[in-house]
């Protein structure tokens, strides 16, 4: 409906258009216009002379982001899943990550434990999508990875195919050097291949990434044990630079009394035998000693060639090191856990194991860690038949298999954060570097002595590196190769904490898991026990993130602006606050969901 | 009727509801209250649904329900609420701003008395109450009144820049079902076209709203205030003709019932006017000239009409249902005031609270007058207790 004439003059309309011809006093009612509204645009009106404080569009860190020991921009790849993007969202993950699909499914996800939706609901799903985009079968185009330089014409030997080993490959190569890699197996993968069982990573699936390195242009010789002090030696002769990454594969010893017999066995050999499609023979009643991840995987694997099988821990379950999904998972397959038992000795006949006598045990005194050192109790010894007695306490590296220089391994054993040795051109990661004995911890590990790497051979100052970690946690291979131009890496960047988000406008939705295979009874084979998801779980999963600390484009600080301070920015899709009107009122930044905006001082304060 | 109109049962409360979604109203913003709950479930599911194409905005009060219309119809958005009572009571800071700022808001009032004592039922004390804030003011007498007071408050608003209320008794109308004729939405297109905006609050070309106004032009404004007053009694003649001619049905400022030759006359507002006319009935029967009239037309107070329809000299007993406490029954006295030497006039207060004004009632008013026994100078009140 139009105003009727009478009530807005043409007059009135005029004033207000073009500013006042008259003073006010001397305009009638009717040249008046109905409402009060100022005569000239407040686009003019230096109402942000009044503000002590500013508002300042930020990139905050998810701390999903510094929970992860790769590096991947977790709340990256899932906001651009969300907005529909899948295709950028898997490029952005593999940026960072040779190996989305192998993590997807055996990561023990701490970005999950830093999501801030723990303390609204529950964390974001976020293994399950990294699994989903890696699955996705356009990373096997040639573009996704491409040396990001020219061939530097150097050469490097990278030692041990392992996660660490080849992640170090895979970004030498990006870094456009040539790169030669030595495996003792006959096939790459390491603990990938050789200790997780395929029912959680099929061969498949890391050979599907393994093959995309090779045809970046890593090549590989496997089958070739390098790591003598004369082979290290004859690799540092022939290289520009050599990477040792041999992993931390000798068990440690039990150590039982009454000998030993045919049925006795290390975790890792028995893992690696099964792996490698050796014969493997469990008897009927198997006990697997240890509480780690290896003990749950060699007690699963056990279970699934038709053993009955226990496990024996010297603590309770809630101290076992492994991770509490996976005990649940094997205690719903059938495995039993003994709580609080060491084993003591071994009942051997007719040069088979047949038994094994334990002992329980208390909380005694506490050790270095603050942890009750378990105390066996005299007396109280059980024994439990056993055909198969599997050795799961734990391994090590085993420097002294790698060269018998005993300065060489003092210096490969003291590798630095970068990876780096006291001696030149000499680099170590993964476990057998020290590094926390994960598969994520030693993709990173591999991933920052590339960079040391390439900054040595190409004569960058290595003690600057640390400014390509993300918020000071893991580092950043594309902040690295855009020469820190990376916004993630801007010295304001920091990590966003629950409190400073607005939950007020997360509506709570329930977590999503990926759909395993029939749990409970006896597993009958090695088929993956975990199923993937659909696109559109995915996408409703990435949904639930909250995006913390990143501008999502949402609006609301430009609805909630009592003076209209701000626009939307035509080139970047953003928003711009126009500093001449906005009076620091700090509405915006209340309002913010996910803290993108911070208040800041626009004068420095004087003390 | 319009051929296309569709014929359905509904509330007052839906009557409402289906106006606001046929007027294509772009932003409601509300608040719960009993008896208005029900127009915004219904124009919140209008939403959901998406029959309309609107931003539904569930306040946590009816101050901000109010500021929130305010400020979008600042944008030159066609924008409704809806409240009752206390609701309405809280909303009073910003009726007033909203007719300063010349929005055109209109807001749907279920008349509901005010606490305490507490209750839910139905008088006017609520929306006289807020007789003096600037807003146009219509009390519909049937749910179809209901429907077509909330688009003539819509078209008359935005044509004089003034907010408008659509009132409705409690539960009589608000919860009753009755036949109500919905007409298609070309036609209340063709009624009610887009509201054209002639200045707005624009973030491309930003001014100042309701900013400071010194004694040189303060008055002014309130004088246009009163003239957009007066200019909006013409329109609502005016556009309730042109309503005539599209859906063949009557709005007006005063409706009447056999009052052309009555020796007395009974006024109210609302839906007790059905027990007046029962009444009026009665004593014709009986021999006596009696009429009544319901006033729709509040705000502009219609008081030309008025001495137009009251007989000269007859008797007129003016009905409230609410008390200006201390003075009497807010319609008497102005009704008292518009026929200052035209007719007598006696103010009666009936109905407080949801207390019944039935045909016996209306008849003992009538006899009321006929016996003289009606005071002039202080508040007769109805059936009380003494």
């Amino acid at each position: 409906m139009p105003i009727h004439p009478d009530i807005f003059s043409d007059a009135a309309l005029r004033h207000v258009r073009g500013g006042s011809e008259k003073p006010p006093e001397q305009l009638s009612a009717r040249e008046l216009p109905p409402m009060a509204v100022s005569w000239a645009s407040t686009a003019h009106l230096p109402t942000g002379v009044w503000k002590e404080k500013r508002p300042v569009y930020q990139r905050g860190l998810s701390p999903c982001l510094t929970h992860c020991p790769v590096g991947n921009d977790v709340e990256g790849y899932i906001r651009l899943l969300r907005d529909g993007d899948e295709e950028s969202a898997a490029r952005l993950l593999a940026a960072e990550n040779p190996f989305p699909a192998t993590c997807g499914r055996v990561c023990y996800h701490p970005c999950e434990a830093g999501c801030n939706r723990v303390q609204f609901d529950k964390s974001v799903s976020i293994r399950a999508i990294e699994r989903y985009l890696g699955d996705l079968p356009l990373l096997d185009n040639a573009d996704v990875w491409r040396p990001a330089r020219e061939k530097s014409g150097k050469r490097v030997a990278v030692v041990g195919g392992g996660p660490a080993g080849m992640s170090c490959a895979w970004a030498l190569a990006l870094l456009g050097h040539t790169v030669e890699l030595f495996e003792r197996n006959r096939r790459p993968g390491g603990l990938l291949r050789y200790g997780i069982p395929s029912y959680r990573l099929p061969n498949d699936v890391l050979d599907r990434e393994i093959g995309r390195l090779r045809a970046l242009g890593v090549r590989f010789f496997t089958g070739e044990r390098k790591g003598t002090i004369d082979e290290i030696g004859e690799l540092l002769r022939i290289y520009d630079a050599v990477f040792v990454a041999s992993g931390a594969s000798t068990s440690r010893s039990l150590n039982l009394d009454g000998g030993s017999g045919a049925g006795q066995v290390n975790a890792l050999e028995f893992l690696r035998a099964l792996a490698a499609g050796d014969q493997v023979e469990v008897g009927e009643r198997c006990l697997v000693i240890g509480g780690g991840n290896s003990a749950i995987d060699a007690a699963r694997s056990a279970r699934r060639l038709g053993a009955d099988v226990m496990i024996l821990y010297r603590r309770t379950r809630a101290d076992m090191p492994a991770y509490a999904d996976e005990i649940e998972e094997a205690i719903a397959e059938g495995v039993q856990i003994v709580e609080q038992a060491v084993p003591h000795a071994l009942t051997v006949e007719n040069g088979r194991v047949s038994a094994l006598t334990c002992l329980r045990t208390k909380p005694g005194e506490r050790d270095a860690s603050g942890r009750a050192r378990p105390a066996p109790i005299p007396g109280s010894d059980f024994t439990l038949p056993a055909a198969t007695v599997i050795n799961a306490i734990g391994e090590q590296t085993d420097p002294g298999a790698l060269t018998a220089d005993r300065e060489l391994r003092d210096v490969l054993a003291d590798a630095g954060a970068w990876g780096e040795s006291a001696r030149a051109r000499l680099f170590a990661g993964g476990d057998f570097a020290g590094a926390e004995r994960t598969v994520a911890h030693a993709i990173g590990s591999g991933k920052r002595a590339a960079m040391a790497i390439d900054s040595t051979l190409r004569g960058a100052d290595s003690r600057a590196l640390d400014r390509f970690r993300v918020g000071g946690g893991p580092a950043s291979l594309t902040g690295y190769l855009s020469g820190g131009e990376l916004d993630l890496l801007t010295d304001a960047v920091r990590v966003i904490e629950y409190d400073e988000l607005n939950p007020d406008y997360f509506p709570h939705v329930e977590r999503d898991e990926l759909d395993r295979l029939a749990r409970g009874g006896k597993p009958s084979g090695f088929d993956e026990i975990e199923l993937g998801w659909s696109r559109a779980r995915a996408s409703h999963e990435a949904g639930r993130c909250f995006s913390c600390g990143k501008c999502t484009r949402c609006g609301l600080c430009q609805i909630f602006c009592p003076e209209g301070a701000i626009r939307r920015d035509p080139e970047t899709g953003g928003y711009l606050v126009m500093d001449s009107i906005c009076k620091g009122c700090g509405i915006c930044v209340e309002e913010c969901p996910r803290c993108a905006i911070i208040m800041e001082f626009v004068h420095e304060r004087r003390e | 009727m319009n051929a296309a109109s569709e014929r359905v049962a509904i509330t007052g409360n839906q009557a409402l509801a289906h106006a606001v979604r046929l007027a294509r109203t772009e932003v409601i913003a509300a608040y719960p209250i009993t008896p208005q709950t029900s127009v915004v479930e219904e124009i919140a599911g209008f939403c959901a649904d998406g029959l309309m194409n609107a931003r539904f905005i569930q306040t946590e009060s009816e101050h901000s329900s109010m500021s929130a219309c305010i400020g979008a119809s600042m944008t030159g958005a066609r924008a409704f609420t809806a409240t009752s009572s206390q609701g309405l009571a809280l909303m009073h800071e910003m009726l007033h701003w909203a007719t300063g700022a010349r929005t055109p808001v209109v807001l749907g009032e279920v008349n509901r008395s005010l606490a305490a004592p507490w209750t839910i039922l139905t008088d006017q004390s609520d929306s006289m109450a807020q007789r003096d804030t600037g807003w146009m003011q219509f009390y519909a007498g049937s749910n179809q009144e209901v429907f077509d007071s909330t688009l003539l408050a819509f078209k008359v608003a935005e044509q004089a820049l003034l907010p408008a209320m659509v009132v409705l008794d409690a539960f009589v109308l608000s919860h009753c079902v009755e036949g109500v004729e919905l007409p298609p939405q070309p036609l209340i297109d063709e009624f009610l076209p887009r509201r054209e905006a002639e200045i707005s609050l624009d973030p491309d070309d930003p001014h100042a709203f309701g900013g400071m106004m010194f004694p040189d032009s303060f008055m002014e404004q309130r004088y246009k205030i009163q003239r957009a007053m007066e200019t909006a009694g013409g329109m609502i003649v005016e556009h309730a003709a042109a309503w005539h001619e599209l859906t063949g049905r009557e709005l007006k400022p005063l409706h009447e019932y056999r009052v052309e030759d009555a020796e007395i006359v009974a006024l109210c507002l609302g839906t007790a006017y059905g027990s007046f006319c029962a009444a009026v009935d009665e004593l014709r029967g009986r021999g006596v000239r009696a009429g009544a009239v319901r006033m729709w037309q509040y705000r502009p107070f219609p008081a030309r009409p008025l001495r137009e329809i009251i007989p000269a000299g007859a008797p007129l007993a003016v009905v409230d249902r609410a008390v200006s406490f201390g003075h009497g029954g807010p319609v008497a006295g102005e009704a008292k005031a518009a026929l200052d030497g035209h007719a007598p006039v006696c103010g009666f207060v009936a109905g407080l609270g949801g207390r019944e004004i039935l045909p016996e009632t209306a008849a003992g008013i009538f006899h009321a007058l006929l016996e003289n026994t009606a005071e002039p100078d202080r508040i007769n009140w109805v059936e009380v207790r003494e």
